[in-house]
């Protein structure tokens, strides 16, 4: 029978290697230099063949995930900042868990010379850094156990796919489910880093306000309808923003004029105002 | 997201005006002082913003001068990322009497 001493040490040697074995699926593939990275995620081939839904995401947030996000104030003041480029690292990035996950594939190198084009202002290669096809078709499109090499994942598994890196695509079943987008689209705090980040909150608002009151929808519902892969809301196209919020959230308003007389003798010409907003959103609005 | 209330006579004298705030609102985790970035935020705090099938009421009581006959109420929601950074939403016009400008 096995001791609780060999029970641990058994535990202890199999996280260790589990732990080996997913920074080495990491660390085989670290780009040394940013065009290296960049290249290692090209993804403009995908449009070859799938060139309306790579025209709609190059229209969506996804496509510019750093930009519009001052990063540049972040490496000029507080915790974040550096003195130059140069000095900066991957631990100054904690943003690009999602606003640009191919991080984990690069060096230190690499992030100092992102800090470079975000504080030159390159815009070029700036452009160049996003969530593209392969972030949430390949690197987020399993969450149990790490994706495999040279698989994609979607919604059905395809056979012979025409790509000489990703031959297969297979079904992921989280592709339809809201935890997919949940992966990025925040809890609320980020914690295990050196200093704690809290950005995007909507998926923790999903889950405990959304759902308890009887929700049913998937985030993919509301943002991927027909697979549009410009998940809207673009805050760029202002009028669609109004239009989709004002879609969501309808008011109602009414009011009244009358005198009331709280103290005796003494009416009052008052105003009464009520407004009523409701929401049909899958989330608090708005997060931040 | 910002909900402004006004109410104006028919000369568009401002009789009143009155706004909610609809947003979370957190702080470093340090002490009690509300941050904006997310550098900064740890935790929310409290929380005004709109919620899932659960309906923002609001109601506003404004005093008039004796003598205003019929008022406009303009009730307007934005959303403001930022100062200065509208995205309107609805703009709502109503407009009541005190109930005596048609008196004899």
């Amino acid at each position: 029978m096995m001791t609780f001493c060999n029970k641990t040490v058994l535990v202890v040697v199999s996280l260790t290697m589990f732990i080996h074995i997913s920074i080495s699926a990491a660390s085989d593939r670290k780009a040394e230099s940013l065009p290296k990275l960049i290249e290692m995620f090209d993804t403009s081939r995908c449009k070859e063949c799938h060139g309306e839904i790579y025209a709609q995401w190059e229209r969506s947030h996804h496509a510019r995930s750093i930009m519009d996000i001052f990063m540049d104030r972040y490496l000029q003041k507080g915790v974040l900042s550096v003195k130059t480029p140069r000095d900066a690292t991957k631990k100054n990035f904690p943003c690009f868990q999602c606003h640009l996950p191919q991080l984990a594939y690069a060096t230190d190198k690499v992030a100092s010379e992102i800090a470079a084009a975000i504080l030159n202002d390159d815009k070029a290669t700036m452009g160049k850094l996003n969530i593209n096809c392969l972030v949430c078709h390949h690197e987020k499109g399993v969450i149990h156990g790490y994706p495999e090499k040279g698989s994609l994942y979607g919604t059905d598994t395809v056979s012979g796919h025409e790509d000489e890196q990703y031959p297969t695509i297979k079904a992921s079943p989280i592709m339809r489910q809201s935890v997919m987008c949940g992966q990025c689209h925040g809890l609320g705090p980020v914690f295990g880093l050196e200093y704690p980040v809290q950005c995007a909150t909507l998926y923790g608002s999903y889950l405990h306000a959304y759902v308890p009151s009887g929700g049913t929808k998937t985030c993919q519902e509301c943002h991927m309808k027909d697979a549009d892969h410009t998940c809207p809301p673009n805050f760029k196209d202002r009028k669609d923003v109004s239009k989709r919020l004002a879609e969501a959230l309808p008011m109602a308003v009414e009011a009244m004029f009358y005198r009331p007389q709280i103290t005796p003798g003494k009416p009052v010409p008052t105003v009464i105002v009520e407004t009523r907003i409701t929401s049909s959103a899958g989330h608090r609005i708005p997060d931040g | 997201m910002v909900l402004d209330v006004t109410i104006k006579d028919d000369m568009n004298r401002t009789l009143y005006r009155s706004n909610k705030v609809y947003m979370p609102q957190s702080t470093d985790s340090l002490n009690n002082d509300m941050v904006y970035g997310p550098t900064y935020k740890v935790g929310i705090i409290r929380d005004t913003s709109i919620q899932p099938f659960a309906a923002k009421k609001e109601t506003f009581e404004a005093a008039i001068p004796e003598g205003v006959g019929k008022v406009r109420v303009n009730v307007e929601l934005s959303y403001q990322p930022r100062p200065g950074d509208v995205y309107p939403i609805h703009r709502k016009t109503v407009e009541v009497g005190s109930g005596k400008e048609d008196a004899p």
